[in-house]
């Protein structure tokens, strides 16, 4: 493995001083915040603009509300930061022609490759958990009641699911020369994916389930079989799409 | 030795062939000239012996080990300068440095020495500015400093004059020249003038194929005419010695300006002989007689008819 | 009311203290950045000013024109 370490420091210069690290950490640390707050803010916020004529019951928001905003934050917000953040990650390099010199210098491809993936995994490994953390105390601190059975399931499910849409990524990255191509092939892929849950029999084997059913899970604190199901899917294709990136990569033109 | 040996590459992009049956050899030791006009196929040969891009047909063979299409043993004998060198802008000349030479494998205690000395040579070693705020010269110049890190057998540099300004040129020249002790360099241009100053060796590439291979001074030799001047005291001995040798055929597109006389003969020897006889004959005595030195300029003009 | 604000502080105090920073940030990277017009300048920090959150961030992705 030889350059992977240099490869990975320049990719970590790269990402800090074009700030990407820098939006990432403020993204996912708003997330960690927002998600708490709005939990406990919304319900108050709703009775104090409803007209006082009409009564509306409002629960008490409990711990869960607090998670439920996370996985929808985490959703929307963070996780599409960091696929637009990193989308360039290849196509960047292919247009300025910036390879061609690691290349014939004999820094092998599949290096390239993993070393560009793993800046990649080990960013959301970080960023995914200290967003976790940040939500995790301010739901102790405002819902002391709540327990932290099942959390570790439905939370972890998010995170692989953003593994899987990293890989994703990466491989398209390899397979397109655009910046927009590997874009557009994780928006397809979620589409297609949401499509596919109209069949019942797909829906039970879908990855997509690590990213819609979190809250579900957190109250049921257990996997069943379709969420083992969709996890054994998503592990495959985080391989599948890993491999047959690398593969292409291997003799993709590069200049 | 022949450190670069291409033999019968052959490459086409759709219908479009670039290269038909390309053979040529670079001995160890030269500075290879590889000439021909814009779209002849240099920077396609070049991509193929880096193993950037897949030939059709052919091989090539660096340091006697061929080159694989994808990742090649044979780009660790070679250094490589693109005509328009890119690096990653957010980083500074030295921190580019430190990472080519880490990738090439080059011990970190030598490799600080090696990473001064080449940017000394280059002139940018006091650099602290990031590569984003390099001007073109600059950036080339960068770019011999990254391709020789590695003590490259091979430098294959692509047109690295044509887009810099005279100094900067003469500057580059010069830095190749000095490179020349102890690596063999190739390297493609369109511009002559930079052939015939640091070239031992050249190969003229017209419509994918080669057409002249050879040392400056053997092509020069063998172009198929050879100019000569004769310059007479007055006009009137222009126009006699004119009329006196329009009936031989050893000389051709002979013209007349003033008292200059200008022509062609395929074997400038002779040539010579005989318009000295015709001179002698008239009793001319001309103030000046002269074989003119071809130029490269002639040699790819004709190569590429 | 003013009970309910207090309430929120520790979470309020952090997520002020990193919208603060990502628009100082972004202000001095653009009053730094020679490679945008001074009238381009105008409307970057009009943006980073109002648009909270995302105009830092757009600028910072899309603005800089660095490379």
């Amino acid at each position: 493995m030889r350059g992977f370490k240099a490869f990975i420091i320049k990719e970590i210069k790269e990402n800090t001083r074009n700030y990407r690290f820098f939006i990432l950490g403020i993204v996912f640390a708003v997330v960690g915040l927002l998600s708490p707050l709005s939990a406990r803010f919304l319900p108050e916020l709703l009775s104090n603009m409803i007209d006082e004529n009409i009564t509306i019951i409002l629960s008490d928001p409990t711990y869960i509300d607090s998670w439920m905003q996370f996985f929808s934050n985490m959703n929307q917000m963070a996780l599409v930061a960091f696929v637009l953040v990193f989308s360039s990650i290849l196509s960047k390099e292919y247009d300025k022609g910036t390879l061609v010199h690691m290349v014939t210098k004999g820094l092998p491809r599949l290096t390239i490759y993993y070393a560009k993936f793993t800046v990649m995994l080990v960013s959301w490994t970080f960023f995914f958990w200290m967003s976790f953390a940040i939500t995790l105390g301010y739901t102790f601190y405002y819902f002391p009641e709540g327990t932290t059975d099942g959390l570790f399931l439905s939370v972890g499910s998010l995170y692989l699911f953003g593994i899987l849409l990293i890989a994703l990524l990466m491989s398209s990255a390899a397979f397109f020369s655009t910046v927009f191509a590997p874009l557009l092939t994780v928006g397809g892929f979620l589409a297609v994916l949401f499509i596919l849950n109209l069949f019942p029999f797909i829906e039970e084997w879908s990855p997509l389930q690590l990213a819609s059913r979190n809250t579900e899970l957190l109250i049921r604190t257990n996997a069943d079989t379709a969420l083992n199901q969709s996890l054994f899917v998503s592990a495959l294709l985080i391989l599948f799409f890993l491999v047959i990136g690398s593969i292409k990569f291997r003799k993709k033109a590069l200049n | 030795m022949a450190i670069l040996e291409i033999s019968n590459l052959s490459k086409a992009f759709g219908n479009q062939t670039v290269l038909k049956d390309v053979t040529f050899s670079v001995e160890e030791g030269s500075v290879f000239g590889f000439i021909g006009r814009n779209g002849a196929g240099k920077t396609t040969t070049m991509t193929i012996a880096l193993g950037l891009l897949k030939a059709d047909d052919g091989s090539i063979k660096i340091n006697g080990k061929t080159v694989q299409y994808g990742d090649t043993e044979t780009n660790n004998y070679v250094g490589y300068l693109p005509d328009v060198p890119e690096f990653y802008p957010f980083l500074t000349a030295r921190e580019y440095m430190e990472l080519s030479a880490e990738i090439s494998g080059i011990e970190k205690k030598e490799a600080a020495e090696k990473i001064t000395e080449l940017l000394v040579m280059v002139g940018l070693e006091d650099n602290k500015k990031r590569i984003k705020n390099y001007s073109r010269g600059m950036k080339q110049r960068l770019g011999i400093a990254q391709a020789l890190i590695n003590d490259p057998l091979l430098l294959i540099c692509d047109e690295p004059t044509s887009a810099l300004d005279p100094i900067g040129r003469q500057q580059l020249l010069s830095i190749l020249k000095k490179v020349k002790e102890k690596t063999t360099v190739i390297f493609s241009t369109h511009i002559l003038s930079d052939v015939e100053s640091v070239c031992d060796e050249v190969a003229i590439l017209n419509d994918g194929r080669i057409v002249k291979q050879g040392t400056v001074k053997q092509l020069k030799a063998g172009l198929a005419s050879e100019k000569w001047m004769v310059v007479c005291e007055e006009e009137e001995h222009g126009r006699l010695l004119l009329e006196a040798i329009s009936t031989d055929d050893a000389f051709h597109d002979v013209t007349l300006n003033g008292p200059v006389v200008n022509g062609e003969s395929t074997d400038g020897r002779d040539a010579m002989g005989k318009l000295l006889a015709h001179l002698n004959a008239l009793s001319i005595t001309p103030v000046r007689i002269e074989r003119k030195e071809a130029t490269m300029e002639e040699v790819f003009v004709e190569a590429i008819k | 009311m003013m009970q309910t604000i207090s309430d929120y502080l520790p979470i309020l105090i952090p997520l002020f203290i990193l919208q603060l920073v990502l628009l100082v940030t972004a202000i001095i990277h653009l009053s730094k950045n020679d490679r945008l017009t001074q009238q381009n300048k105008i409307i970057w920090a009009l943006v980073i000013v109002f648009i909270n959150i995302i105009g830092p961030i757009i600028y910072l992705v899309f603005g800089r024109k660095e490379d």
